[in-house]
């Protein structure tokens, strides 16, 4: 995950060594591991090019051999085998009995597709270092190369075991599993993440993606909480975070219209029932419950109001807002509907009397 | 009487597909393809004479293939687009090149997409890069498009359906032009415009 100032930086250095300056090249491949950003092409042919120079190699000191790491790497990632096997062969020179090289080594086999001989280097290499993470790693991204998703997924569980506190690790399990269609093992991923790593966004955006996809009712509106957490610790800037809160709205809140609407038919169901002669013990019973319907409903439309627009609330709860209930009240009164009506509303009033302010 | 759907894609879309997975070489990509369906028959039946013209292409994303809420949003845009743009042009389909050089299988996900996809297109197809046939594009003189076409039965899924013929013949060589001047670098797809809004995905100046 790259900041956009650091990407910014980066593109520029780019740019500077692909013109032609040289002399930013050392710069360059030191800021691409620093982000640990994937630009193998450019990484190996800038920094092929610097091994290859004398005086620039030996202005970056012990640094070369890190260099030389680097392109052996990107070098594999282009498929120029041969040239990461020359780097390599350097890097034995220098350090023989290396776990370092040798896992380039391994890899370096693994690019080749020489499966079982890779296999063999890692179980030697984890023999006298049964606790390096990266050789661990190596054994899920072959099970992962090799289309065995599931024993790439069994282990990173192992692994994850030992080493609980790997975040990428994590992120990459949750990513299997996404493509095996697991997402309720991903959102797992995801709750650890989370709970290691509180304020980093993106982990809550993955978690809400997780929800909104699992469905279900409680899971889309966790979503939204997310969402927002996202929006929060993005300060806004976070796209999919926005969007994914608009399509969680247009999912579930109806539209204004429609609240309204139901509204004003409970209201209008209200004052029907209170004034029909159905038989007066009945009645009153049915009355009540459409009547508490109605207040809830109120209270209902008024919080929508609040969620979506703050000043649109203002409209019904407020001074305003409250002429206008009371008008309806003395519109009851002359409708005759019963004392049992005047009940709610009156409730309501109170209510927006108390909490107007807050809202 | 079961006919066959005859499949057309544009050199548009065509060129659309491969560069966006030849942007993102890591990365499993997909996309939505754009296009016009006109048949003799009747045209919502899955079997029957229909010819599916396949004018252009969405590419969708890179990352994060699996989840929903992006997917959802990206499909409703396009389909507003569409229906704002009045040339009578739907969703009629969905790509998918996968992570793997190996990976000749359409995987679940695309499948299951594809089947959404052929809930309001009966006809839809999904294109898979071949990336086989896409590596012995730079030999030159090869004529078949570089994707393979899968077709939905409603007994049997999504099975490796009839050939798929390029509307024009220049198309592959105008795709390894494009592929040696990198063009591949000024698409944009809807992960891009996520990440950065002023990056259009329906990349109008692709072409220029």
């Amino acid at each position: 995950m790259v900041g956009v100032a650091e990407e910014a930086e980066l593109d520029r250095l780019e740019k500077q060594v692909d013109g032609g300056r040289k002399e930013d090249t050392a710069q360059y491949l030191s800021l691409v591991r620093k982000l640990k950003v994937r630009r193998s092409e450019k990484v190996a042919l800038h920094g092929l090019a610097l091994l290859n120079s004398p005086s620039a190699a030996s202005k970056l000191g012990d640094d070369v051999w890190t260099v030389y790491e680097q392109v052996a790497i990107a070098a594999m990632d282009c498929n120029c085998l041969d040239v990461a096997k020359e780097c390599i062969t350097a890097l034995m020179k220098k350090f023989p009995d290396s776990n370092r090289v040798g896992r380039l080594e391994g890899m370096w086999m693994e690019a080749k597709g020489y499966w079982q001989q890779a296999e063999k280097v890692y179980e030697s290499l984890l023999e006298v270092n049964a606790t390096d993470p990266f050789l661990h790693k190596r054994k899920v991204a072959m099970a992962k190369a090799q289309g065995n998703f599931s024993g790439a997924v069994e282990a990173l569980n192992k692994y994850l075991e030992t080493f609980m506190a790997d975040h990428d690790a994590w992120r990459e399990l949750a990513e299997l599993y996404i493509s095996l269609l697991m997402y309720k093992q991903a959102a797992f991923c995801y709750e650890e993440l989370i709970l290691a790593q509180p304020t980093n966004a993106l982990y809550h955006l993955g978690y809400a993606e997780l929800l909104y996809t699992i469905g279900g009712l409680e899971n889309l509106r966790a979503a939204k909480k997310y969402y927002s957490a996202t929006i929060e610790l993005s300060g806004g800037r976070n796209i999919r975070a926005l969007y994914g809160v608009v399509l969680k709205v247009l999912l579930f809140n109806l539209p204004f219209q429609i609240h309204v609407g139901c509204l004003i038919e409970s209201l209008k169901w209200n004052f029907v029932c209170g004034n029909r002669k159905v038989g007066q013990r009945t009645c009153k019973a049915k009355e009540a419950r459409s009547a508490w319907k109605g207040t809830l409903l109120l209270l209902g439309f008024g919080r929508v109001l609040c969620e979506a627009n703050k000043s649109s609330a203002f409209l019904f709860w407020p001074d305003t807002g409250m002429i206008r209930i009371a008008s309806m009240c003395r519109s009851l009164n002359v409708l005759g509907s019963t004392m049992f009506f005047r009940r709610p509303l009156q409730l309501l009033i109170y209510l927006c009397l108390q909490h107007g302010n807050e809202i | 009487m079961v006919g066959d759907n005859k499949y057309e894609i544009s050199q548009r879309a065509y060129i659309k597909i491969v560069l966006h997975a030849l942007k993102h070489q890591c990365n499993s990509v997909n996309g939505v393809l754009v296009g016009k369906v006109t048949g003799a028959g009747n045209e919502a039946s899955e079997e029957g004479n229909s010819k599916i013209e396949i004018v252009d292409a969405v590419p969708l994303f890179h990352a994060q293939l699996g989840v929903l809420p992006m997917l959802e949003l990206a499909l409703s845009q396009v389909e507003e687009h569409l229906i704002a743009d009045k040339e009578s042009l739907v969703i009629a389909g969905y790509y998918h090149a996968n992570e793997r050089f190996d990976d000749y299988e359409l995987s679940p996900l695309a499948r299951k997409i594809g089947d959404h996809i052929a809930r309001y297109c009966p006809q839809a197809g999904v294109l898979l890069l071949d990336n086989r046939l896409l590596s012995s594009l730079g030999k030159g003189g090869n004529k078949k498009p570089v994707v393979q076409l899968y077709t939905r039965d409603s007994v049997r899924g999504w099975r490796l359906g009839v050939d798929l013929s390029l509307k024009e013949p220049t198309a592959n060589s105008i795709l390894s032009d494009y592929i040696s001047e990198k063009r591949e670098q000024l698409l944009f797809d809807f992960d891009d415009h996520l990440y950065d809004i002023s990056k259009d995905w329906l990349n109008p100046d692709l072409y220029n």
